[in-house]
């Protein structure tokens, strides 16, 4: 098979040399079917590992942060970065947001080291944002990088960031199918969130039916219920957070498969 | 709309070809992609004209997924996250499924 443009080379061909590229012309019609495996997001795919490694070598835990818009993403930042900067690596923020700076701000305000990505019209961030982000946050090796994907419970779950761990955050006032109706984001998590814990007596939200969606989803993931108001839950938020930095959890990828490009090239 | 993050990633695949009259690209989606077949047509019908792919057919190949009962062993038909194994188990990988694969070019 010709590597250059991945024609059968059994046919004869004529091949022209200019400079260092060749240029070549086929003698006998070319075949009309081109068979590939190609895997769409092969090329974010790849970023995303050389971010992973970009980690691995810095000694940096990577956290993507996904979930429902106004869940309290940006909130549990703030509380995390007060209540438990003494017990943590140094902690560093991308703001994923489609507009304005706001959530940057507030982080920053927190105390934590923030880069704000905006993705305009874009609902997801991928991993080539995320590398171009890294390069403005450059963080310190050995720190926590939480990225604070876009609020949006459909498509972050479908680009890998390079992350080692993956929390999807919701809110008791977000009402309890979320996990049934958007199931890819909740099956692809090692932890779920469940944040204002303090507004659960004001809206119906019943627990066990959530527990029970998301052990059906995603037997292996962690539940745990929080309020960045009260602070109900941080001790348990706490312990996660440190096994998650611990030596033998940096890097361990939980349950993120990825795409991968097989490259073969077959012609009718 | 993350179809049109796809369609582009796709138009990328198919750009080296574009020196041939290209009839109809074929691509694979696993039903756990989470992607919208219909809206990733649409998204293709509205941007194939700005790459010259004007006469150009997307064809899209629907997969079902499949998964490996952790508890049983057994392989099966997954139609739906959050479905059980036949056994009544949830706790399962995922073979295939979520694959987003460029298979075919067709030329004119
Ligand atoms: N009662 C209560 N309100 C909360 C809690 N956590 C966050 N909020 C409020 O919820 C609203 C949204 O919080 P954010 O932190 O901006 O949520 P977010 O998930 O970052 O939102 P986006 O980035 O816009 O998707 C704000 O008004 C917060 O004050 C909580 O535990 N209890
Ligand atoms: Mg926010
Ligand atoms: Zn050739
Ligand atoms: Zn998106
Ligand atoms: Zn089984």
């Amino acid at each position: 098979m010709c590597t250059h443009c991945g024609c059968s080379s059994d046919k004869a061909i004529l091949t022209e040399f200019e400079s260092d590229h060749h240029r070549h012309h086929h003698l006998q019609a070319e075949p009309k079917t081109l068979h590939l495996q190609q895997a769409l997001l092969a090329e974010n795919d790849d970023i995303a590992n050389q971010n992973r490694t970009g980690f691995q070598t810095q000694g940096i835990t990577c956290i993507n942060l996904m979930g429902t818009p106004g869940a309290g993403k940006t909130a549990l930042l703030e509380a995390t970065l007060s209540a438990f900067h003494n017990d943590l690596p140094s902690i560093a923020v991308l703001e994923g947001d489609q507009q304005t700076l706001n959530d940057a701000k507030r982080v920053q305000k927190a105390g934590g080291q923030v880069v704000q990505i905006n993705t305009g019209t874009g609902c997801h961030l991928d991993a080539d944002l995320v590398k171009t982000g890294l390069e403005k946050l450059a963080p310190k090796s050995g720190s926590l990088i939480f990225i604070e994907n876009v609020g949006n419970l459909v498509c972050p779950a479908l680009f890998d960031l390079g992350e080692s761990h993956r929390i999807a955050m919701m809110a008791v006032t977000d009402g309890n199918d979320k996990p049934e109706k958007y199931p890819h984001l909740f099956s692809r998590c090692e932890l779920v969130i469940i944040n204002k814990a303090d507004l659960m007596e004001y809206v119906d939200f019943d627990l066990s039916t959530v527990q029970q969606a998301i052990a059906q989803l995603n037997p292996h993931a962690e539940v745990l219920l929080l309020s960045t108001k009260t602070l109900h839950g941080f001790d348990q938020w706490r312990n996660w957070l440190i096994t998650a930095t611990s030596t033998e959890n940096k890097y361990s990828t939980g349950h993120i498969d990825s795409i991968k490009t097989s490259a073969t090239l077959t012609y009718d | 709309m993350h179809e049109l993050s796809i369609v582009n990633a796709l138009l990328k695949h198919v750009q080296p070809y574009l020196n041939r009259k290209i009839k109809c690209i074929k691509i694979e989606v696993g039903s756990m992609s989470c992607i919208d077949p219909e809206r990733l047509i649409g998204c293709f019908d509205w941007v194939k004209a700005t790459v010259g792919l004007n006469d150009t057919q997307l064809i899209i190949d629907h997969h079902p997924a499949k998964a490996s009962c952790q508890q049983c062993q057994q392989v099966f038909t997954l139609t739906q996250l959050g479905q059980p194994c036949p056994c009544g188990s949830y706790d399962y990988n995922l073979l295939s499924g979520q694959q987003l694969t460029l298979t075919e070019i067709e030329f004119a």
